[in-house]
């Protein structure tokens, strides 16, 4: 639960932003569709970690 | 102080997000998903020592403590319902909201039930 976490997603989500724009405008358009995805998946296997983490602290906290 | 640290927080998180909204979405909803766990995360450490003093007021006025529990398990769907909702509302889907809060307020019922049993119980016994 800590604040580097938030750093590396958005610098994860500007690297995919900018790869992105990168093979757009070489005429790679397929390559640039699987940036994204694979920076979508990887941002997301960090986040369901801290989202069970939050949900794993709201129910000690109030008593589930 | 908390507060002023955790509003800074949020306000500087939100400039990668609208850079990442224009390019790539996606990227920006994961990233606003980040910052929500992370300040809910660190707003309900702030409340544990908020909820012993809570327990301890409701020990004091002799109430049973398993009302309290139901209380602040109401509280708690009632929270995640809303970070949840207004996340998917962020995310441009109002339907996926609504469907969030109709199951929240579902669950809010199921937790207050015995507490409805009881409040029944004991007009029942005066009439």
């Amino acid at each position: 639960m800590n604040i580097d976490l938030i750093f590396r997603i958005a610098a994860i989500g500007i690297v995919v932003a900018v790869l992105n724009q990168l093979l757009v405008r070489s005429g790679r358009e397929e390559q640039a569709l699987m940036t994204t995805l694979a920076g979508l998946v990887v941002v997301m296997m960090m986040l369901v970690r801290e989202i069970s983490d939050l949900f794993q602290l709201i129910k000690t906290l109030f008593g589930f | 102080m908390e507060l002023l640290k955790l509003a800074a927080l949020c306000a500087v998180c939100l400039l990668p997000v609208v850079l990442l909204r224009k390019q790539t979405p996606e990227q920006a909803l994961l990233l606003t998903a980040a910052i929500l766990a992370v300040a809910a995360a660190r707003c309900l450490s702030l409340a544990l020592p908020l909820l012993e003093e809570i327990r301890a007021l409701f020990q004091l006025a002799g109430i049973e403590p398993a009302y309290l529990s139901i209380l602040l398990r109401t509280l708690a769907a009632a929270l995640v319902t809303r970070l949840c909702a207004d996340l998917c509302k962020d995310g441009g889907s109002q339907a996926l909201a609504s469907a969030v809060e109709t199951a929240g307020a579902v669950a809010a019922l199921a937790i207050a039930m015995p507490l409805l049993k009881a409040v029944i119980e004991l007009l029942l016994m005066y009439f």
